[in-house]
């Protein structure tokens, strides 16, 4: 028994005094792997880039992992903190299909993300709208290459607005009058959603303050500002009257009335995947025209559109055929024009993807309306908003929305939205100012 | 009534008695084995249980930026944050809620299935079992199915007491708390339904009769035979479920991902603590959150097994 129990305890204080030597260590930055096929993360709809790659380079031999199209932040960002944690396991090249995932991912503690400043040449990114690649522009570096673009444009229904006699609003006030216009002599009809996107199709649109870097560490978050309080002025009248509707976008709830949805500002992806694969409109109906804007202001939102990252622990020739993959699937037209099914971010790409993916599909309205909105939205996006480590996206969804279907205006809500967004951006770390 | 619970203390004090006596010889003989016994759970303890209390000891007192040592800044970290107290809250009117429902319900069916010791009762046993045979994954869709009026079976209940949408039920936080308490209740029911009903066979046959000759009815003999007889399991029920409840993780994370963010993925201390892991990135708060969850937990269970009959037999 006493041999059993020494035998124990000093095995116990080994695995201890492991353990302990091994918590002072930190995650070794400086481990770099240089050979070996390249590993790339990719979400389904990227593998088709993958394999255009792997086409066009035959010797560089690649090793894919497929992630969920609809991972959650919180997901990868596990996954990267672990690697940090352990020292190795980074994939060479990974898709972010979040764009407010870039500021996490090149932030100094996490330093997933490569600096790519004089690893991409300047002609490649002065090939794309600079609206397009200022979210991979942190701190004066390049940080990603972005793969798709998605400005928002005015959805709707042409096939309606001509047996109603309506013509699509260009501004926000005209957008409200038209809203109100439709609850009246069309009610169950809606002119937007809410429930979530809101930031992006309404607050940055409006170059409302909801997240502005105003130093390097310091956002500025005013609600307060007369451009956010003027679109609560738009939103609030078309809430009371029915016409906005509070459910998410892509949920059973949205996709129950997508029939009814007449109009809505958007990005350019609502076409494809909201009117066609989750409302089911039929073909002839849907198209788009340019960004609603206020007088004055030509601005307007945008609403998602991927990223791609190279690992910054991989060196040598590894880290050259990253960059090259990451060059090739962002800009090639091998790629975005023959596969990628998103409006490209680089612009010499978006003429021919214009051209195959709406002037040659047989489900829009009016081709050439909407391939004037799409040219038009491009170099439009507000950049005042920078992409964060947290989401004023995700806080609305979690404050605004259930405010909403509670049965409060957003002028009720606006003070706690102010203060939600102040609290999570001083949990992130950054110092806030209010005016 | 009184002889009843006489007769069958002093039969258990001789019983203790006697065994402690044949314990005193026997003991030096069994320790060896005894050890054997246990060292599978020690050492399993040691290194999923010890270890990473130890090492999230050290992490929490331990800067993430200089990899210094932190003082109670971790601490203070957390503590100040905006979601730490609502975080408790959230969680504590949860156990509030679902406690009473998973004990009142267990004990309730495992009576009456004990009252109908039958081909009927052994049928029902069976069905009461069911939802806890789904692993939690399956459990939770099923509930996510019956609670979203555009495509639950049960949709004409919903809209009848007034739900319309998902979000309808997603965006007051009482109706989260009573979904969570439901989910919970059917995710863990059946499963306790069997050990509270192995406590209730566990009772002699002569003990009940005794109670019957005494002239118990058989609400005396549930108030003043079962219940005492079955309240340690009863107690470790209560123990165990609240330790589950207080670290609830799986639950609201999933619940925010059906609800499109609608629930705040802070929503609860150990979704805090992995925000502050694996998100904010501060390995140390998150640690420094998990010492404090750990100390509350093992609070109350030195208060219950020392301070409290409950965990021992009546």
């Amino acid at each position: 028994m006493r041999k059993f129990g020494l035998a124990a305890s000093a095995g116990m204080t080994a695995i201890m005094a492991m353990l302990l030597a091994g918590c002072g260590t930190s995650p070794s930055s400086t481990t770099t792997q240089s050979s070996g096929p390249l590993t790339v993360w990719v979400d389904a709809p990227r593998v088709s880039a993958v394999k255009a790659f792997e086409k066009a380079y035959p010797n560089i031999p690649i090793k894919m992992n497929l992630i969920s199209t609809t991972v959650s932040n919180s997901q990868l960002e596990a996954q990267i903190q672990l690697f940090n944690k352990s020292g190795s396991g980074w994939p060479d090249v990974m898709w972010f299909s979040a764009l407010s995932n870039i500021a996490w991912a090149a932030s100094p503690s996490i330093d997933y993300a490569a600096n790519l400043t004089n690893l991409v040449p300047k002609s490649v990114v002065n090939g794309y709208n600079h609206d397009a690649i200022a979210a991979c522009e942190i701190g004066g570096q390049l940080r990603c290459l972005r793969n798709d673009y998605a400005p928002n444009v005015l959805w709707y229904n042409a096939k309606l607005f001509h047996e109603w006699g309506y013509t699509p609003p260009k501004t926000w006030p005209q957008y409200e009058a038209l809203g109100l216009e439709i609850a009246k002599q069309h009610p169950g009809y809606y002119v937007g959603s809410v429930g979530n996107g809101a930031t992006y199709q309404y607050l940055w649109a409006s170059a409302c303050p909801v997240n502005t870097l105003v130093g390097s560490n310091t956002v500025k978050i005013d609600l307060n500002s007369p451009n956010c309080t003027k679109m609560v002025n738009v939103l609030d009248p078309l809430i009371k009257a029915g016409v906005l509707s509070k459910s998410p976008w892509f949920s059973s709830q949205m996709d129950a009335i997508g029939s009814k949805m007449v109009m809505t500002p958007g990005p350019t992806w609502f076409g494809v995947y909201l009117y066609e694969e989750s409302f089911h409109t039929p073909a002839g109906e849907i198209t788009a025209t340019a960004p609603i804007t206020w007088p004055g202001q030509n601005l307007t939102g945008d609403y998602g559109g991927g990223l791609w990252t190279v690992s910054s622990h991989v060196s040598g020739k590894l880290l050259q055929e990253a960059v090259k993959f990451a060059q090739f699937v962002a800009t090639s037209p091998k790629n975005q024009v023959d596969f990628a099914p998103t409006f490209p971010a680089y612009g010499p790409d978006e003429g021919p993807w214009l051209q195959k993916n709406v002037v040659g599909s047989t489900y829009f309205a009016d081709p050439e309306s909407l391939v004037n909105a799409f040219k038009k939205s491009t170099g439009m996006v507000w950049t005042g908003h920078p992409y964060l480590k947290f989401s004023p996206e995700d806080i609305w969804e979690t404050t605004v929305t259930p405010a909403l279907d509670r049965g409060e205006t957003l002028q009720q809500i606006w003070p706690t939205y102010q203060k939600a967004l102040v609290n999570y951006a001083q949990e992130y770390g950054y110092s806030v100012v209010t005016k | 009534m009184a002889t009843v619970r006489r007769h069958h203390f002093s039969e258990q004090r001789k019983e203790v008695h006697h065994s402690q006596k044949k314990s005193h010889r026997v003991r030096r003989r069994l320790s060896w084995d005894a050890w054997l016994l246990v060292a599978p759970f020690v050492i399993l303890l040691f290194l999923a249980g010890v270890v990473p209390a130890v090492y999230a000891v050290v992490e929490s007192f331990t800067s993430t930026t200089s990899g210094g040592f932190a003082g109670f800044a971790n601490y203070h970290t957390v503590i100040t944050n905006f979601s730490f107290w609502s975080s408790f809250e959230d969680v504590g009117i949860l156990l509030l809620v679902w406690l009473p429902i998973l004990i009142v319900g267990v004990v309730l069916l495992a009576l009456l299935i004990d009252a109908t010791r039958n081909w009927f009762g052994h049928l029902m046993m069976f069905i009461y079992y069911i939802p806890s045979a789904l692993v939690g994954i399956a459990n939770f869709m099923l509930w996510m199915l019956l609670i979203d009026p555009t495509v639950s079976p049960i949709k004409f209940l919903l809209r009848a007491i007034g739900v319309k949408t998902l979000d309808g039920i997603l965006a007051r936080q009482s109706s989260v708390t009573l979904v969570l308490a439901l989910m919970l209740f059917f995710e863990g029911a059946g499963s306790w339904l069997l050990i509270v009903y192995g406590g209730l066979n566990s009772i002699s046959g002569e003990v009940l009769e005794a109670a019957k000759i005494d002239g118990c009815n058989t609400w005396h003999t549930i108030r003043y035979v079962k219940l005492p007889l079955i309240a340690p399991w009863i107690g470790y029920m209560a123990l165990m479920n609240f330790a589950y409840g207080f670290q609830l993780v799986l639950e609201p994370q999933l619940l925010s991902i059906i609800g499109q963010g609608l629930i705040s993925p802070q929503w609860s201390p150990n979704q805090l603590s992995y925000t502050f892991a694996y998100s904010i990135g501060n390995i140390g708060a998150a640690a420094a959150l998990s010492i404090i969850m750990l100390l509350i937990t093992l609070g109350i269970a030195f208060v219950v097994v020392t301070r409290t009959s409950i965990l021992e037999r009546s």
